[in-house]
């Protein structure tokens, strides 16, 4: 399966595309400005800044908490609040245990993120006192780090060929092999990243991220056959992912955008996205989906496998629900609270678009 | 009423602080000893080689596409049914495809299976060491002793288990030997070692045992050393082929969605 | 824990210590009624001469029983949260941030963590100089305002 999408790969041509979905899959933007006049460059060396002086009585528990409530893509104003905790955690007796090195490697990140180097260097040496150079995951770290610190694409290729030469010893060594497909896919060689993942996969066919990984890839290549074939993958191991159910959603919705939409096209995606309400209660991604479709479907003619009355019901049925989920966050009901603000922006706009309509 | 005053027997209360505590607390030393011992004797189980992990996923694949193919459309489906069924059939993921149709390798002379004879080996001597040397130790001193008596009345079936080493006919089966009381402390103090040693630890016996009986549950081996992963294919091959029931989630879905919601 | 469990655990626990009183009462007076001169031997506890063949009397077996189940009651009615059981409540309720799963502390977080986000996260194809670069440029745009 991996040589036949490696063959199809050579025929790709690259596609740009506006679409309403952009809304919810673009990058978030940076508004929240709440932590900026705490904000000093980070020079501090073990001693806490004034401002973390309260932070500096929590346990490790605490800190474990909110570096679990924060997702890996966080936006700038998260990763500075997390990059602030930096000193107090590394003042924090070291216990040895596995929460510690836990928190000490979702630390490292976020002080990479925000260029606390010293802090980062100094999470690193810790942790590779403890397990040693030679663990596959502090290797990773390591690696993580150097990429971090190259000023330029030449020091870039350097830390690449550190990795191929790790791996010549041991081609067995997952994180490295991720860490390499990644810094590929960032140094613009998208082809060679999608042939390193696929002989990944097909080392190991049943690791979810490396699929759902080699989907994004596809997908920003506009191969939309071949996300799809690879989000299948994630849903034989993983079938109840219901935000795969949702991007395959997506993804079957641009593709038939793309291909000029034949109305069996939308109605696929509009299954899946039925598919993640199902599995999910008042899902906001998966009910924008369903309204979106569904206004499509209506829209256009064709022969329907659902017939429009069942179109209608389930336009109203998400209609119904996108409202409550809208004046549910603006109000601050408690059970709505936890939605993107962003995405229920983009909710808005598209119920706005349909009062216009009608 | 009709009374039957309980058997009743003088003991030295020297029994009980010189028999009954110095075995609980040896019984539970050498628990932790063993755990201890068992941490340092133990070697690191050798990292499995490139082409043993891919025989192992894609053996897991096949299983996982069997297991969740409702999930996927039926033509996706049939897809991945034709590629792995061939695949399978051809040994395209065996580790050495050369080795098929011999007989399975001896397990004493391979070298992966030596290391994990090696590994049970060393976990047997660290249970029949100290058992035999406790064991001796309390023949030989305190053999014969009656130690104590239990708060609650039981069946006549017991005696054999509560007094072995007390060859007496009509004692009340309350009373519990030395001996008895041994075996009792040897099965009966794992949750102590729990709350000492943390959950899954060595001296728990309980949990060696159960491993030892089933080695295929550890995720590190999927095929066991006497298993042929050829044959494992082929039957794996063989069930995906003769899957025609395929039912797709997504079929009717509309429906589903607007009963429910 | 509402008042009307509060109070069924509290007059179940008070008539499940009387039933048990009443017990202790019961085999004390069976015990030493029909020999009450019967010397306690020294080495062994007064329960070592306990009987066999009294029983207790039926409100008292009644008395326990009826007395256990109200406990039991009590305490299941007392109603903790209960988390819900199929997925689909469950995980809308993460997404929604109005539960959060174990060891994320909702005081310091409102916005919902999602069981499979780690598919859409990938730790292990974490692109981290990407994100520097955005770090830098929201501190550069933000920064000197």
């Amino acid at each position: 399966m991996t040589s036949h999408d490696r063959r199809r790969h050579a025929t790709h041509r690259r596609q740009t595309h506006s679409n309403q979905l952009g809304a919810i899959t673009a990058d978030k933007n940076p508004k929240a400005l709440t932590n900026l006049i705490a904000y000093k460059p980070p020079t501090h060396h073990l001693s806490p800044a004034p401002g973390v002086r309260l932070a500096s009585k929590m346990s490790l528990s605490t800190y474990l908490s909110r570096f679990k409530s924060v997702s890996l893509t966080p936006t700038p104003s998260e990763s500075l609040s997390l990059s602030q905790l930096a000193p107090s955690i590394l003042n924090l007796s070291i216990t040895d245990t596995p929460e510690q090195w836990s928190l000490y490697e979702s630390l490292l990140l976020s002080a990479l993120r925000t260029g606390d180097d010293t802090s980062a260097r100094l999470i690193l040496q810790r942790l590779s006192d403890r397990f040693g150079n030679s663990n596959a995951r502090i290797m990773a770290l390591q690696g993580l780090f150097d990429e971090a610190m190259a000023t330029n694409n030449a020091q870039l290729e350097e830390v690449l060929k550190n990795y191929n030469e790790v791996l010549k010893d041991d081609p067995t060594n997952v994180p490295i092999t991720k860490r390499k497909i990644t810094l590929l896919h960032h140094l613009s060689k998208k082809t060679e990243a999608i042939a390193a993942l696929t002989v990944l996969l097909d080392l190991n066919p049943t690791d979810a991220e490396s699929w759902a990984q080699l989907a994004q890839y596809y997908f920003e290549l506009s191969m939309f056959s071949q996300a799809i074939f690879c989000l299948e993958e994630v849903l034989l191991i993983l079938p109840n992912a219901y935000n795969v159910h949702v991007r395959l959603g997506e993804i079957s919705y641009l593709a038939a955008e793309n291909s000029g939409g034949g109305v069996e096209k939308f109605e696929t995606s509009l299954r899946w996205y039925l598919r993640a309400v199902e599995l999910c209660d008042r899902y906001l991604r998966g009910y924008y989906g369903v309204k979106l479709v569904t206004g499509k479907l209506l829209q256009s003619k064709g022969t329907r496998t659902i017939p429009e009355e069942k179109v209608n019901k389930l336009n109203s049925v998400a209609t119904v629900h996108l409202n409550d989920i809208v004046t549910g966050f603006e109000k601050g009901t408690k059970g709505f609270t936890g939605y993107d603000p962003e995405e229920v922006a983009a909710v808005k706009e598209l119920l706005a678009a349909d009062d216009v309509s009608k | 009423m009709a009374q039957v005053v309980g058997q009743q027997i003088l003991r030295d209360p020297a029994l009980f602080y010189w028999i009954l505590f110095p075995i609980t607390i040896v019984m539970i030393l050498t628990g932790v000893l063993r755990h201890y011992a068992t941490l340092l004797l133990q070697s690191a189980p050798k990292p499995l080689e490139y082409k043993a992990i891919r025989e192992q996923k894609n053996y897991l694949h096949g299983i996982n596409v069997r297991g969740n193919a409702n999930q996927i459309p039926l033509s996706s489906f049939t897809t991945r049914k034709n590629y792995l069924v061939a695949a399978f059939q051809a040994g395209n993921f065996l580790k050495d495809p050369d080795a098929q149709g011999k007989p399975p390798a001896n397990p004493m002379t391979d070298p992966n299976g030596m290391d994990q004879m090696m590994n049970m080996m060393k976990g047997n001597m660290m249970m029949i060491v100290p058992q035999t040397v406790i064991m001796g130790w309390i023949n030989a001193f305190f053999s014969g002793f009656v130690i104590m008596k239990l708060p609650f009345p039981l069946t006549i079936r017991f005696k054999s288990m509560l007094q072995s080493g007390v060859m007496t006919k009509d004692m009340d089966v309350r009373w519990v030997s030395s001996l008895s009381w041994y075996f009792l402390c040897l099965f009966g103090l794992r949750s102590v070692f729990t709350f000492i040693l943390g959950n899954d630890n060595a001296a728990d016996q309980t949990m060696a045992q159960v491993q030892q009986m089933n080695p295929q549950q550890n995720t590190q081996q999927l095929f066991g050393p006497g298993q042929d992963p050829a044959k494992m294919y082929l039957a794996e091959a063989e069930n995906l082929e003769v899957m025609v029931q395929h039912e797709f989630v997504l079929d009717g879905i509309e429906d589903r969605i607007l009963a429910t919601v | 824990m509402s008042l009307p469990s509060k109070l069924l655990i509290t007059f179940s626990s008070l008539l499940l210590a009387h039933a048990c009183y009443s017990a202790h009462e019961h085999s004390l007076l069976s015990t030493t009624h029909p020999s009450p001169s019967s010397p306690a031997s020294p080495s062994t506890s007064p329960s070592g001469t306990t009987t066999t063949g009294s029983s207790l009397p039926l409100d008292i077996t009644l008395e326990t029983l009826i007395s256990v189940s109200l406990l039991l009651l009590g305490i299941v009615s007392s109603g903790w949260e209960l988390k819900p059981i199929s997925l689909r409540s469950y995980a809308g309720m993460l997404e929604r941030g109005s539960v959060f799963p174990d060891g994320v502390d909702g005081k310091t977080t409102v916005r919902g963590r999602g069981i499979f986000d780690g598919l859409e996260d990938r730790p292990g194809f974490l692109d981290i100089r990407k994100q520097r670069e955005e770090f830098a440029q929201w501190i550069k745009t933000h920064g000197d305002s």
